[in-house]
């Protein structure tokens, strides 16, 4: 390869990240200035630009591009760049996002007339900035850094609109799960550089015959626990539908649509070093847990009528569908088929780049919402449509793909990931159980995938159609122009890579040979996308067209005969006439598969009839219905408790004298070298 | 070649859809001793009603208008991926099982939100209704679409369907008989038909089908109707494919073509028997009994699954 490729693909590297850190610093110096806001986020549409060209330039030319700052400015080991096709793939998703993000946040900054926007402004872009470098970070300790700086950033952001008990309450969830994480990636990181000798992860994976075996697994496990936390999967998601809503929605849409998808970047990082030396269990656990996310996440969110914590916990759905393609990687990879193992993984890998879209997509439709209405509570709303169009439509968009509704998108990866599971027969000497086990994670996620569908029936129909339930929802108004553009321009990438999945199966090529090697080929020409072993094939681009036409044909059918009228008339409302409250609420919608399972929800209702002074006249009545969210009551409330009456005993040893303290640090110091010395 | 297999196979099946429906009415009709409509009567029905004026809510906005059209279309385009008088599919390409049944997803979605549409009260309790029974039949389906793929080793359908006639003794093998019975209950689901939804039923608070396209009117319901009894049909065919494939033409000859119209009009003759007789029987479930049967659908296909792997260790197969 040429050796201009390389220099031109660093300079615009660099560019991008000097324009992200101009971006993220100037703003916090003038945090009332609107101006200074949107010319950092002008910056930010820029350097989204500039990193697309980037990584789409790494990706086409494969080998990794990779600079180190001059050694002696460190302590130890100078950060080391490597940017390989991994990171180029998900550099690529980052830039996305950051182009229609920002390019939203410049008139959404109107929606927050009068607080700090360059607080806002600056810190959006600092996070940009440190999932850029953790991306791009071959060296562990600059990884933690920059692990720890977005965690930080983010937390800053989620505090927004501080003054709100919800959003503390979040961030406190919110900073408390990721650092349980981060503990366990440190641990991680400290055995990596324990065994292999060195802190770069480039150069780790050839030092793996050193690893002893529980090494290993323990540095999956806790590769698991650390990067699913960031990653939101259960149970370790509690944070992620607290926090989410409470941030300002372009925020939510970067948490949402990026943040968590460093954890699978993360997670994807470690599997390529170890999973050589994989075992059995290491897939199906992960197969396990990202199934019950997955429908797990699902159920919560149907359950929802605050519109962005419904999007939050389809962020743990969507999360436990990529880890089932990872996990089913992990699997074919023991039992050493390369060619099925590199299938589910692209699945995984496209479904990560679908979601980050679509997310993305659905949480800026839902922030102009509640930009023009003032509320996120969906039993207000209602008959957007008419008022909205170009919103609703881009929203219709993004709800068909993440619902799996062909031609879309998200239909495709899902479809990868089904093929994956059904595929297991395949494998010769796989144990029978795992026959039964795996088909049944399939209908796991058909469950998953078709109560997806209804959740977004409720929140397109509850939201956008019918007539508005309330006040608020009627004098909405559609969206400034820029804001249409960065939503559209994220509904047509759902629509282009539904209608050309070789797109995005070429682009992680890449991916697939370095961990599969050479022979993880998917055959997919312009149109055609085919199961391993032509198993199957589809093209969504043949049923796109296939579907036009006869959508024509249809809507030809109805002129065809005669010279019927159409007219326009209200709705029948047997007689009366029919307002917004007449219409189904999103709670009256899920009521059905609350009841169905009742035993996950535990549905509580309270009933209060005020009678007055005569008991045969009622005045009013009062009705309250809730759900349990078993997994805070019955596992994070004990923790929390727990926790709080072990500091209590704790406290008993708090001298406040400094030689005390100084102590306990030295005892740590001692421990950790003694733990993770080198040898 | 395609194009006219593609236009004789979606023109059979728009000829004989509206024809099944009043079939099934027809056998209805004769078991309670009535005499019941002439056979065409779906058809003038369809064609009264594309000639009839269209009245759309004011509070209607783009979905309404375009769920017909987009439930026809989506039902000509899974016409076009399963074989109906030829093992030769002209869309196999395009298409295997699974996108066979998530395409009408696609037409579920937006007629679920049409209910919603005109904000009036009956469509959106049939839309939860309907979403909610949907979600359920998915895993039924999809796990004995995992069974049957796995038994022909291919998910094309036209390959299943190859496969699955040369497979000796099926209809004494445990698997074959229980993902029948399991594809059976869920087809009964998808197509609204007793014990699921009354599709002759026009009490608004027990519908789920009719209820959800209760704001649609003359031209555009003409074609909502042609677009259901057509999913009915599409949908009973794929499963006469998969367990009675016997009869399809091998070679594109008019003799073979003309054999293999026999034999759909005599295995829809006995379905529509069937269905007839299913329905008489029972009367409509209440709605919370039906997840019950659509978890026996799903018990079935995990059996069949077991069943599967048993009897391959068992060597019987």
């Amino acid at each position: 390869m040429p050796e201009g490729t390389i220099e031109t693909l660093s300079a615009l590297f660099i560019t991008a990240v000097v324009l992200l850190a101009t971006a993220g610093l100037s703003p916090l110096f003038f945090p009332r200035s609107k101006r200074l806001a949107i010319f950092s986020f002008s910056l930010g549409v820029l350097a989204g630009l500039t990193l697309a060209v980037f990584s789409l330039g790494a990706l086409a030319n494969g080998a990794p591009v990779k600079f180190e700052l001059p050694a002696g400015l460190f302590p130890t080991e100078p950060p080391a760049f490597l940017i390989d096709t991994l990171s180029a793939f998900f550099c690529l998703i980052l830039s996305i996002l950051l182009t229609a993000i920002s390019l939203y946040s410049v008139r959404y900054l109107d929606h927050y007339d009068g607080t700090p926007v360059g607080v806002l402004a600056g810190f959006f872009h600092l996070i940009v900035l440190s999932m850029l470098i953790v991306f791009s970070a071959d060296n562990s300790y600059q990884f933690l850094i920059a692990w720890e700086l977005m965690t930080l950033f983010a937390f800053f952001l989620v505090l927004y609109e501080y003054r709100k008990e919800q959003a503390v309450r979040a961030a406190g969830y919110y900073i408390g799960v990721s650092h349980f994480g981060a503990l366990f990636l440190i641990v991680m990181f400290i055995l990596l550089q324990k065994f292999s000798g060195t802190v770069l992860f480039s150069q780790t994976a050839a030092q793996l015959a050193n690893f002893p075996r529980w090494s290993l697994n323990f540095i999956f496990i806790a590769a698991l626990i650390g990067f699913g936390a960031k990653a939101g999967i259960f149970p370790l998601h509690v944070w992620l539908p607290l926090a989410h809503p409470v941030a300002p929605s372009n925020v939510s849409a970067l948490m949402s649509g990026m943040l968590i998808k460093t954890g699978i970047y993360g997670l994807l990082r470690i599997l390529l070093i170890v999973h050589g030396s994989a075992e059995l269990w290491w897939g199906v656990l992960l197969l396990a847990i990202a199934s019950s996310s997955a429908l797990l996440g699902v159920m919560y969110a149907l359950m929802e009528h605050d519109l962005k914590r419904l999007l939050a916990y389809h962020s743990i759905e969507n999360i436990g569908i990529i880890l089932i393609g990872v996990a089913m990687a992990l699997i074919f990879g023991f039992f050493n088929m390369p060619v099925l193992a590199g299938f589910a993984l692209t699945a995984g890998l496209f479904h990560t780049l679908n979601h980050a879209v679509f997310k993305a997509l659905l949480f800026l439709g839902a922030g102009g919402v509640h930009s023009v209405t003032h509320t996120r509570d969906m039993e207000q709303l209602g008959g957007l449509a008419r008022l909205m169009p170009w919103t609703a439509a881009a929203f219709l968009i993004g709800a068909l793909s993440i619902s799996a509704i062909p031609p879309l998108n998200g239909f495709v990866s899902e479809w990868m990931t089904f093929v994956s599971i059904i595929q297991v027969y395949r494998i010769e000497q796989v144990p029978q159980a795992l026959r039964i086990i795996v088909p049944l994670a399939g209908a796991m996620l058909a469950l998953t995938g078709a109560l997806a569908a209804a959740c977004f029936v409720k929140v397109f129909g509850i939201v956008f159609l019918g007539t508005p339930r309330s006040e608020k929802a009627l004098h909405a108004k559609e969206l400034p122009v820029s804001m249409r553009v960065a939503q559209w321009l994220l509904a047509l990438i759902c629509i282009v890579t539904g209608a050309f999945p070789f797109l995005v199966i070429n682009a992680t090529a890449g991916v697939r040979i370095a961990f599969f090697g050479p022979e993880a080929l998917i055959p997919a020409s312009a149109g055609f996308l085919s199961a391993p072993g032509g198993a199957g094939t589809i093209s969504t681009l043949a049923v796109f067209g296939a579907l036009f036409f006869f959508l024509t044909v249809g809507l030809l059918l109805t002129r065809a005969f005669g010279k019927g009228r159409t007219s326009e008339h209200i709705t029948w409302a047997c007689g009366g006439e029919a307002g917004g409250r007449h219409q189904y609420t999103a709670t009256g919608f899920s009521k059905p598969i609350r009841r169905i399972f009742s035993a996950l929800y535990q549905p509580k209702k309270q009933i209060v009839v005020d009678t007055g002074d005569n008991k045969y006249q009622i005045r009013s009545i009062k009705f309250h219905g809730m759900t349990q969210n078993i997994f805070e009551r019955y596992l994070y409330h004990p923790l929390i408790d727990g926790v709080g009456r072990l500091s209590q005993k704790v406290l008993s040893r708090q001298e406040g004298n400094i030689n005390g303290y100084l102590a306990y640090i030295f005892l740590l110091f001692i421990l950790m070298l003694l733990v993770g010395g080198s040898r | 070649m395609i194009l006219l297999l593609a236009a004789l196979q979606v023109l059979t099946l728009l000829l004989l859809g509206p024809l099944f429906s009043t079939f099934i009415r027809k056998v209805h009709a004769r078991i309670q001793g009535r005499q019941g409509p002439p056979l065409p009567q779906g058809h003038y029905d369809i064609l009264k009603l594309l000639r009839k004026d269209r009245i759309y809510s004011v509070r209607s906005s783009f979905v309404t208008r375009i769920t017909p059209a987009v439930n026809f279309a989506v039902v000509c385009v899974a016409a076009l991926m399963i074989p109906v008088l030829t093992t030769t599919v002209p869309f196999h390409f395009a298409g295997d099982f699974i996108f066979f049944i998530y395409l009408f997803g696609l037409a579920r979605f937006l007629t679920a939100l049409t209910g919603l549409d005109a904000g009036s009260t009956f469509g959106g309790m049939a839309s939860s209704r309907e979403m909610t029974l949907s979600s359920l039949a998915e895993p039924a389906i999809l796990l004995g679409f995992i069974v049957v793929s796995t038994a022909a080793g291919s998910m094309d359908i036209s390959v299943m369907t190859a496969q699955l006639i040369d497979l000796p003794g099926k209809y004494l093998n445990p698997f074959f008989i229980l993902t029948l019975l399991s594809f059976s209950i869920v087809i009964m689901a998808e197509n609204g038909r007793v014990p699921f939804d009354n599709p002759a039923t026009h009490l608004e608070l027990t519908m789920i089908h009719e209820g959800m396209v209760l704001e649609l009117s003359g031209r555009d319901l003409g074609v909502f109707q042609l677009a259901h009894t057509m999913r009915l049909l599409v949908l009973t065919v794929v499963a006469l494919d998969v367990f009675f494939p016997f009869g399809l033409a091998t070679e594109f000859t008019a003799y073979a073509l003309f054999v293999s119209f026999g034999a759909l009009l005599l295995k829809l003759f006995i379905a529509g028997v069937v269905v007839a007789y299913v329905e008489t029987a029972n009367a409509k479930y209440r709605l919370f009994r039906l997840p019950d049967l659509l978890t026996l659908a799903f018990a079935l296909s995990l059996i069949a699954l077991i069943a599967y792997y048993a009897t391959e260790v068992a060597g019987v197969r």
